[in-house]
């Protein structure tokens, strides 16, 4: 395998990795009121850096699927639209929580055995 | 900001109108909150340069309009395969039965010009209509099993004990490719039933020259015909079933009497001399000795067909003996 299309698979790969994770960071982060830009922001000082052209659509159907509520306000003399997490999306983050926690443990475990041996 | 009002501009051209001033205004306050603050990093108003590696990093307008749409496709991943399948299993017979009802329209139809042309344009007419109606009828069948999950169930009670029993592994004479081979058949078959009414099929333009000349085909032609026409269709009645059937014990004895066969005729044919003969009586000596060098040339040919044809035969019979020879003693060794 050449590694241009080493790198093409891994990045394949990375993207599909790190499409579920940005959804539950995106959920996580909104437990604090943002608006686009600065969650962007805040999320990329944590490390997670996302594309605003992923990050800002993705907040329209998160609001959509009723996960996420948001409203116009004016901040330093310009309307924004804030968003922050609803009632169903915190009960639906829990569960994501949960799950992602049983396979970041799983993936642990496997690891660990795959050193032992 | 004359470049971020052209953006959104170009953005909006490819949103649905509804919500599309909301986006546009979300887009507008995120974008100018990335051009202030890197203005307050710079510690001046931002070049126009500067502005469009903003823009440049936010996407092409397309592309951004498109992902604030809903997913969009006629045919999802679930009923996909489902498709696939349809279409892959259809297809061939799809084929087959417009390639022979057209000879059997050219055969019993009035003369026809142009029969090539028409033929593939014919097919290729057939096979769109076969493709849309499918796709159609599959975004259907997609639309609904969205709206009415429910209803629309896809094997949601299937039983993994009502699948069909494990089949013994001979795949070794079966065709590689059972569907082109089906393709084939059909169309040699057509072209069987075609080239009596038009002879230039089987001689290309040498029919034309032989007409000219009043030289046709010996009534020794026309006594096997009706059976190598019958066997074609049964052989294209049972590469028919071989799509469905991956075991096909019948197919080597059906080789070899297909063989049998071929070559009963062939013995036959060598038995007769003439092969085309003048419509009409000729005293003409030149015409006379050109139809007997024809001739000839004809009964050489099938000579070493007939050969070939032997060989061929003797070696599939011993193969099937060495098959069965091998398959009994691997019977034994497991006994």
């Amino acid at each position: 395998m050449t590694s241009t299309i080493q790198n093409e698979l891994f990045d394949s790969l990375r993207l599909e990795l790190r499409r579920g994770c940005l959804i539950v960071a995106v959920l996580a982060q909104l437990r604090v009121e943002h608006y686009g830009y600065t969650l962007r922001k805040a999320l990329a000082d944590e490390g997670l850096a996302i594309e605003e052209s992923t990050l800002y659509p993705l907040l329209r159907r998160l609001e959509t699927q009723g996960l996420l509520t948001s409203e116009w306000r004016e901040e330093e003399k310009r309307n924004k639209r804030f968003y922050k997490l609803s009632a169903e999306g915190a009960s639906i983050l829990t569960q994501l929580l949960v799950e992602w926690n049983g396979i970041n443990d799983s993936l642990h475990r496997i690891l660990k055995e795959e050193k032992e041996r | 900001m004359d470049l971020l009002e052209r953006y959104l501009q170009a953005v909006g051209k490819y949103l649905p109108a509804k919500g599309k001033a909301d986006t546009l205004a979300e887009l507008r306050a995120n974008l100018l909150a990335q051009m202030d603050d890197k203005a307050e990093a710079l510690g001046r108003p931002l070049t126009e340069e500067e502005v469009a590696e903003v823009l440049r990093g936010h996407g092409y307008p397309s592309i951004v309009a498109e992902r604030y749409r809903p997913r969009r496709q006629l045919i999802g991943p679930e009923i996909f395969p489902y498709y696939w399948l349809t279409i892959r299993r259809a297809l061939p017979f799809v084929v087959a039965i417009t390639v022979v009802s057209r000879a059997v329209e050219l055969v019993y139809g009035p003369p026809q010009t142009h029969i090539i042309t028409t033929s593939i344009l014919r097919l290729f007419s057939v096979l769109f209509y076969f493709f849309g109606w499918m796709t159609l009828a599959f975004a259907a069948i997609e639309f609904f099993h969205l709206r009415y999950p429910q209803k629309v169930t896809l094997h949601s009670d299937w039983d993994p004990r009502k699948l069909a029993k494990i089949e013994p592994k001979e795949k070794s004479d079966l065709p590689k490719h059972p569907i082109a081979d089906l393709i084939f058949s059909a169309v040699f078959t057509a072209w069987l039933l075609a080239f009596p009414r038009y002879p230039y099929l089987l001689f290309g333009p040498g029919a034309w020259y032989l007409s000219s000349i009043s030289l046709d085909l010996a009534p020794v032609w026309h006594r096997f015909y009706w059976a190598v026409v019958a066997l074609n269709c049964l052989q294209l009645i049972f590469k028919s079933i071989a799509l469905f059937r991956q075991v096909q014990p019948w197919r080597k004895p059906m080789k070899i009497v297909e063989q049998i066969f071929g070559l009963s005729v062939l013995v036959l044919l060598l038995r007769v001399r003439d092969y085309v003969v003048y419509v009409n009586p000729v005293t003409d000596p030149s015409r006379l000795r050109f139809a007997e060098t024809l001739n000839a040339v004809i009964h050489q040919g099938l000579e070493l067909v007939a050969v070939i044809a032997t060989i061929k035969l003797l070696w599939d019979i011993g193969q099937i003996i060495v098959g069965l020879r091998t398959t009994r003693a691997g019977h034994v060794a497991l006994i």
